[in-house]
């Protein structure tokens, strides 16, 4: 018995221990919510108070020079929120003077002080101020950013490099780009295909003698993924490559503006061992070259593919009359009934697409 | 009955031990969930996404939603994700061969046109009727199968899939514009997230404005707003907590986001029940036995609504549902147990999730009965017995109230705010009743699956009550 006693003892300890640990975090939490909705309401008051100062500023036409940011308000992280707020609604050049001033004077020294700071929230910081206003003598900086850990602090620094399109900004953002998961790549890749034509020449001068093949699948994604872009006469090697994907991307770029004259070009890729390079093709054919790929949609449509019949069969519904006559025509088919019922009664959306 | 009294002595004692050393724990996972919350809260508060999201940068990701007869709440539902502010999402809708209208109300209500195959199904599921489009909506398809449950539905909607993550939630849950964009976030924030999933707060009633979420209504539903605390309890500190350590194993499948590449390598979704469970441990296997880095989380205040059973036997029947399916995926997986190769998978969270999920009903119930024997032949003493009812009842009664006080601080999400000193009411019922209720139910379920019975499964649905 005096054991359990003991053990009783002991077990009374453990819970007092227990209630007192609970009854320290009541009060904890009490606390932080005081001080957590105190802090929240003075970053929002913050946050006003500089909105209406960058607005009274703008309206009175004041010189922007003149501009002083009273001690109080000088909050970084809500001054970069309202700039970050105001760039995307206004452009007027007297905003981009006033926005150029307010980053020089105020967040720049905050920015390169903190751009390889250990804790990503401040270099976070940093690269969002690069975003909204690149500089040369910040390259350094958006360099060591373009590689952060962090996907966020990449993309910021990704469109700060863009803007400035430096050689080696965009040798360091291009062999990220290699280094990325292919499902990652959104985060950059669209940066870059909205990119300006400096950075467009800048690529198709790296093509040229670019032999690495992962760095010439990004190159091709980007030029495929660019509309109204075109450069055939350099990719050649590309589209009697042996690897699967830069064919294919190859082809896409091949097929952004098929003409008739193009279809000697398409024709061998409907042989393509790759169902996706033959898909890519049976469709475009039945795009843009029109009647003249009759007999080849034809061809396509015995493929042993059924992702490949299925888009040759859409194509000659959209060749129409003569594409639909051969599609109830073979229609009689059982193997093939399904997909021509499927072309025949396709939404004219989907033709469109 | 000497040793009758033996037992009973030994047994009380082997209970205390269990509620101690489950106490003790909790309370370590709450000192680490409150400053996770605090930093959480200090990180969303302070930074401006909205730009990034708004942007080109901003990933494309699917929902998919597994509907099977929900006609009620269906075309709320989707309405709802159709009016979330972001660009590049996807809406898969996979009717689970419905028996009621929901699939004739998806084709009148979004205009449906047929449309072709997936490029190639890499999981497999029951016969596909049809894959549709809207023809309003562009980024809204339809996929028409026959029944095979939600795992069955949700590889049916994978396939369908392109996007690089998905976004899973179910056909009763409503989320709002900040949810998604909380996390979307967490991919975008912290190297290597494969999978984060949200809070799940009870909405039987909600306030829409144009599709979209407006408020939450605390339930005036007894049963439902029982349940508040006891889902407040379980992710604010629960899941939080486990946070810090990397070992949150369960994601809920009414709102969980996963890169879709990963889920389709471990096979997609496989259990009828417990889906969420068995998906999130056999990625976090997966991807330890490659020795990938990678990370699962949590985030508190991203929420998504749900309707809860508002009566008791749909209560009772989705908890023998549950319990069924943890005890299913512990059993299935009963090799990580104790296993140095999986790390602090193999040596505490699937072990502690093993005991304070699967195997508790097992100690708790008997546990109620023993006391009150014992108490009653007055063999243990009743300091004895003050001290378990402390630990038993009153202990998850401040717990619960601290974890009220932590949804204060973090979300508050229900409306009005006295509702949160009512919760303080149902705390009382929830630790004093309820709790123990469910636990019989839990003991209940753990011998059906013993002995392989299967029993029922459906709960009744009213349809969440909106404005």
């Amino acid at each position: 018995m005096r054991g359990t006693e003991t053990a009783l003892k002991i077990v009374i300890t453990i819970t007092m221990i227990e209630l007192v640990l609970v009854f320290v975090a009541s009060i904890l939490i009490i606390f932080t919510r005081i001080y957590m909705g105190y802090r929240k309401k003075r970053y929002d008051r913050i946050r006003k108070e500089i909105t209406s100062y960058f607005f009274q500023s703008l309206e009175k036409n004041a010189n922007p020079n003149a501009f002083v940011l009273p001690r109080r308000l000088r909050n970084l992280r809500a001054l970069l929120t309202v700039i970050e707020d105001i760039d995307e609604t206004i452009k007027e050049a007297n905003w981009l003077v006033l926005k150029e001033m307010i980053i020089k004077r105020y967040l720049f020294p905050k920015a390169r002080y903190s751009a390889k700071s250990l804790r990503w929230m401040r270099r976070n910081l940093a690269a969002r101020t690069f975003a909204l206003f690149p500089t040369k003598e910040d390259e350094d900086s958006i360099l060591y950013l373009v590689s952060d850990k962090v996907p966020l602090n990449r993309i910021f620094a990704a469109r700060a490099a863009i803007a400035l399109a430096t050689p080696t900004l965009l040798r360091r953002l291009f062999d990220m780009m290699v280094l990325e998961p292919v499902k990652n790549l959104f985060n950059l890749r669209d940066i870059v295909v909205n990119g300006s034509e400096i950075v467009y020449q800048w690529m198709q001068k790296e093509l040229k003698r670019e032999t690495d093949i992962n760095m010439r699948f990004i190159y091709l994604d980007i030029f495929s993924a660019k509309k109204g872009y075109t450069i055939r006469q350099l990719i050649d090697l590309d589209l009697k490559s042996d690897v699967k994907y830069l064919r294919e991307k190859a082809v896409q770029i091949l097929i952004q503006f098929p003409t008739k004259e193009d279809l000697p070009l398409l024709k061998p890729f409907l042989k393509d061992p790759s169902e996706d390079i033959r898909a890519h093709v049976a469709k475009a054919l039945g795009n843009l070259v029109g009647e003249s790929a009759f007999e080849e949609l034809k061809g396509a449509l015995q493929d042993e593919s059924f992702w490949v019949r299925m888009q040759a069969a859409i194509s000659l519904r959209r060749l129409g009359k003569i594409g639909v006559d051969y599609l109830n025509q073979v229609g009689d088919n059982p193997d093939m009934r399904g997909i021509v019922d499927y072309a025949l009664t396709v939404s004219d959306r989907e033709l469109q697409e | 009955m000497e040793y009758f009294k033996i037992f009973l002595v030994y047994a009380s004692y082997v209970i205390f031990g269990y509620f101690l050393f489950v106490q003790s724990f909790y309370i370590l996972l709450m000192f680490t969930a409150f400053p996770c919350l605090t930093r959480r809260m200090r990180e969303v508060n302070s930074d401006n996404l909205l730009s990034v999201l708004r942007s080109e940068s901003s990933p494309e990701f699917s929902f998919i939603v597994a509907a099977y007869n929900m006609e009620q709440l269906i075309v709320l539902v989707i309405d709802n994700l159709l009016a979330l502010h972001y660009k590049k999402k996807k809406i898969v809708i996979v009717n689970d061969g419905s028996e009621d209208n929901t699939f004739e109300i998806l084709l009148k209500r979004y205009k449906l046109v047929k449309t072709g195959l997936p490029r190639r199904p890499q999981l497999k599921c029951s016969k596909i009727r049809g894959y549709y489009r809207s023809s309003i909506y562009p980024n809204l398809i339809v996929v028409d199968k026959e029944n095979g449950g939600k795992a069955d539905a949700m590889n049916a909607g994978l396939n369908v899939t392109t996007t690089p993550y998905y976004l899973q939630i179910d056909a009763d849950t409503v989320v709002g514009d900040d949810a998604i964009l909380r996390i979307i976030r967490s991919s975008l924030t912290k190297p290597h997230v494969i999978a984060c999933g949200g809070s799940i707060g009870i909405g039987n009633q909600c306030i829409f404005e144009r599709h979209k979420l407006k408020k939450v209504m605390f339930p005036t539903n007894f049963w439902a707003g029982a349940q508040v605390v006891e889902y407040i309890r379980a992710f604010l500190f629960g899941r939080l907590g486990w946070n810090s350590y990397g070992g949150n194993l369960c994601l809920s499948g009414a709102f969980g986001f996963y890169d879709r590449d990963i889920a389709v390598s471990v096979g997609g979704y496989d259990l009828a029940v417990a889906e969420d469970l068995d998906m999130t441990i056999r990625i976090h296997r997966a991807l330890r036995e490659k020795g990938k880095p990678y990370k699962i989380t949590f985030l508190p205040d991203a929420m998504a609504f749900t309707e809860v059973p508002s009566d008791l036997v749909s209560l009772l029947r989705q908890r023998e549902r549950w319990q069924r399916g943890v005890n299913i995926v512990v059993w299935r997986n009963r090799n990580i147990l104790f296993n140095s190769k999986y790390g602090f998978l193999g040596l505490m969270s699937f072990p502690i999730l093993a005991l304070t999920e699967a195997i508790s009903p097992l100690i708790e119930a008997p546990g109620y009965i023993i006391f009150a024997i014992a108490a009653g032949l007055g063999i243990v003493d009743w300091t004895y017995v003050f001290w378990y009812l402390a630990l038993a009842l009153l202990f998850p009664m401040v717990l619960s109230s601290i974890c009220i006080m932590m949804e204060i601080l973090s979300v508050q999400v229900y409306n009005p705010k006295t509702a949160y000193l009512k919760m303080l009411g149902y705390v009382v019922i929830e630790s004093l009743g309820v709790r123990q209720m469910l636990v019989f139910v839990r003991f209940y379920s753990f011998f059906l699956f013993i002995f392989g019975i299967e029993s029922w499964t459906n709960v009744k649905r009213k349809g969440i009550q909106s404005e």
